[in-house]
């Protein structure tokens, strides 16, 4: 499976190395609200889940992200 | 406390006659037997003589006179409603209506109003007979200036005839069975359905079922026939078939845009009427689908009552009139006839009952029933050999290449531009050894002629050069019918204005980092535009006709959206009195909605006004198209690096553009500058969009 930090990158079009827990809204210029949306349903696509509106609006970086993957289980 | 009922149809058009009396003291009212204590042959006017005795006439049997004296009113400047007693009887006010009433609009030089609205009682089931049971519409279709309503369960029959005298000349056609059932309430319809208007009060009655799940099927129908149609839809359920109904209100002239995105999506679409057929409304609509609708759906089924007079005896009557079975098993078997449930006699892919190789459409894959042949690979007649690419399909996903099952010469069944059903026949390949010349009259039966000769077979690199052409999907044919529409109908003018983003954008960073939440600037900018509706109100509607605005009672505002898979302008709702959190949900609901292509009808239908975001950098000034029947656009163009002087010291700042495309008909340049530089004060003061 893909990492996270992969996929980030990957649909940021930035280096891998350039992304960390941190990257996310607040700090990547480049992660745009359209971005946004195409992390999430590539996040969707590949670890199988579904995101609720507001999980989407509150997942704002890659910590976030793998926080809410983990809870749903999907890290393991 | 016990909830009161609903009101009957009877009920709600007697207390609708009753509030227009009220509400307009030049209104007439003339008809036969109408005066209480009768109140008319169905009691729809009871009360009202007592109530308005100098208004409300009732007039010698002559059905003609009654509709040349509200002609007359109506020309010296009053309302007038006709009843006639039953619809049938309004072929003797046929030519008052046809030469009158209808031409006297455009006929004088000038734009002359005619508020007469001709209400008839219609419909069968009731065992009246041939002359008292009909369904009078057909006759009246097509009149220029003269629009056709309809009574429904769906809609405020106050609405309709308010709409009807104030753009009349008009028809109302009221079914008799409906009087008598209630108005459904509170978007309710049964245990399994609910419905919403579409185009507001007066527009399309569309009902879903509650637990989702797109359209097998749309069938349309008048208000009418709505019950009938209900109970189809719930037969066609318990057999696993999805229907959603669509009832409009005014029959014509019928206005298909609000409702062509859902129709286009299904993978049949049937029109039921209890008309007798022949030159009906339902073939009329039918028609109207099908050429707005071409290579997109099938010719839509029509369902129309049997082609006799109406007979009194009721088991008679029965076999006439269209019924709830009958749409039952007509779009059962339409519909099966359209999945791909291949019955036995249908040739398959690999059969040898010929002397070809059938070629039919295989499976590719579990959401569509049809597919689009874009394009053949080799010409008819040319020799094709076997796991060559052959043809490409358009699926509602993607366009598919298709290889020959075999090697031969091709014999093409269904075009490009054509649609194929699943285990449809494609194509046959038929053996090299049958010189096209030879083949034998008659040999494949409702085969083509023979095939032209070809050369030998070459397959190579230029075996495949076609012409390069795209196909445009379905989202965005749905796209070009609106847009298209809009450049027809409006004359739209254009202002914009330059704002700095830096305030709200720190604003927002600080809001989405105390909340956890992202939000912005698109929300923020929503908001802006809903909290402007009370100082511009007339920016915020539809234009009727040319001398009328709806204004909107509230800020429900569309935005575009397009994630790479067509746009989609879904409609936030309510956005004056919501919080900015709530918005932010609904527009990422919309975002990833719009990224799976899952949007419902009623999400896309019904806003006042509507912003373009167009977020990415560098995009300077976006002009857009002003959404009929909506007045005005807004475009927020993506963030601009500039330089400006604070204090005489050039700082660098951010900036955008606030575009506003609008319907000069209805809004000037001034209002609309004022407008925007509303929204750039917002933006510079966020606070004041606080919660």
């Amino acid at each position: 499976m893909t990492e996270l930090t992969e996929l980030v990158a990957g649909i940021l079009l930035i280096p891998v190395a350039e992304v960390n827990e941190e990257t996310g809204t607040a700090t990547t210029a480049a992660w745009s609200s359209l971005q946004h949306v195409r992390i999430i349903a590539r996040i969707e696509e590949t670890y199988g889940v579904r995101l609720t509106a507001r999980e989407a609006r509150t997942c704002r970086s890659v910590g976030a992200l793998r926080v809410m993957l983990d809870e749903k289980g999907k890290l393991r | 406390m016990r909830e009161k009922p609903a009101p009957r149809v009877v009920e709600a058009l007697n207390g609708a006659l009753h509030r227009l009396f009220d509400e307009r003291p030049r209104l007439h009212l003339l008809g036969e037997d109408i005066h209480d204590p009768y109140g008319g042959a169905f009691k729809v006017t009871r009360g009202l003589s007592t109530k308005h005795p100098d208004r409300v006439l009732t007039t010698p049997l002559s059905e003609s006179g009654i509709t040349g004296v509200a002609a007359g009113l109506a020309l010296a400047g009053d309302q007038a409603l006709v009843e006639i007693m039953f619809g049938d009887f309004a072929a003797l006010a046929f030519d008052h209506i046809l030469n009158l009433i209808s031409k006297s609009v455009t006929m004088y030089g000038e734009q002359v109003p005619m508020p007469v609205v001709v209400r008839c009682p219609v419909g069968g089931t009731r065992g009246y007979g041939p002359t008292h049971s009909q369904s009078v519409q057909k006759y009246f279709l097509g009149i220029p200036n003269l629009k056709l309503y309809e009574t429904s369960p769906f809609h405020d029959p106050y609405v309709l005839l308010s709409e009807a005298l104030d753009h009349g000349p008009a028809m109302l056609f009221e079914d008799k069975v409906l009087y008598t059932r209630r108005l459904f309430r509170d978007d309710v319809v049964d245990a399994h359905h609910r419905f919403t208007l579409l185009a507001g009060p007066a527009g399309w009655a569309h009902m879903s079922p509650i637990d989702g799940g797109p359209a097998d099927v749309v069938l349309l129908c008048p208000g009418g026939m709505a019950h009938r149609a209900i109970e189809a839809v719930n037969l066609l359920r318990e057999r696993g078939i999805v229907t959603h109904l669509l009832v409009p209100a005014r029959l014509h002239p019928l206005d298909l845009a609000p409702v062509l995105p859902l129709i286009t999506a299904a993978p049949l679409v049937a029109v039921a009427e209890e008309s007798t057929e022949g030159g009906t409304w339902g073939a009329d609509v039918a028609a109207r689908i099908h050429g707005e609708a071409r290579q997109r759906i099938r010719s839509p089924l029509l369902l129309s009552s049997r082609d006799s007079v109406i007979p009194t005896a009721r088991h008679l009557e029965t076999m006439v009139l269209l019924d709830a079975r009958r749409i039952t098993e007509a779009v059962t078997e339409a519909h099966s006839g359209r999945t791909g449930d291949v019955p036995a006699d249908r040739p398959v892919e690999g059969s040898t009952a010929t002397t070809g190789v059938l070629f039919a459409a295989p499976k590719l894959n579990t959401n569509d029933t049809t597919y689009l042949v874009l394009h053949w690979h080799a010409e008819d007649g040319a020799y094709v050999t076997e796991d060559t690419p052959l043809v490409e399909v358009e699926t509602s996903k993607a366009v598919e290449e298709i290889a020959a099952p075999a090697s031969g010469r091709l014999r093409v069944h269904v075009d490009a531009g054509g649609e194929v059903a699943v285990g449809e026949l494609l194509a046959e390949l038929l053996p090299d050894e049958l010189p096209p010349a030879s083949a034998p009259e008659g040999a494949l039966p409702g085969a083509r002629p023979a095939p032209r000769p070809v050369p030998e077979p070459t397959p190579g690199p230029e075996a495949g050069r076609y012409p390069r052409t795209r196909t445009l999907d379905r989202v965005q044919r749905a796209t070009a019918a609106v847009v298209s529409r809009a450049h027809r109908e409006v004359p739209a003018a254009f202002t914009a204005i330059e704002v700095r983003i830096d305030e709200v954008m720190t604003h927002l960073r600080r809001m989405s980092a105390a909340t956890g939440a992202e939000v912005g600037l698109p929300e923020v900018i929503v908001k802006a535009v809903a909290a402007a509706r009370p100082a511009f109100p007339h920016l915020f509607g539809s234009l009727r006709d040319e001398r009328t605005v709806e204004l909107a009672d509230r800020a429900d505002v569309g935005v575009t959206l397009d994630a790479g898979n067509g746009l989609y302008t879904p409609v936030l709702r309510d956005c004056a009195s919501r919080p900015l959190a709530e918005i932010a949900d609904d527009l990422m609901e919309f975002r990833l909605k719009a990224l799976r292509g899952e949007f419902s009808a009623s999400e896309l239908s019904g806003g006042a006004i509507t912003v373009s975001l167009n977020p990415d950098p560098g995009v300077l000034l976006v002009h857009p198209i002003v959404m009929w029947p909506q007045l005005c656009m807004i475009s927020v163009g993506g963030p601009l690096e500039r330089v400006s002087l604070m204090d005489g010291v050039p700082v660098p700042c951010t900036a955008t553009t606030l575009g506003l495309a609008y319907d000069h008909r209805a809004v000037n340049g001034r209002e609309a500058t004022a407008f925007l530089r509303t929204l750039a004060g917002a933006l510079r003061d966020p606070e004041q969009l606080a919660d």
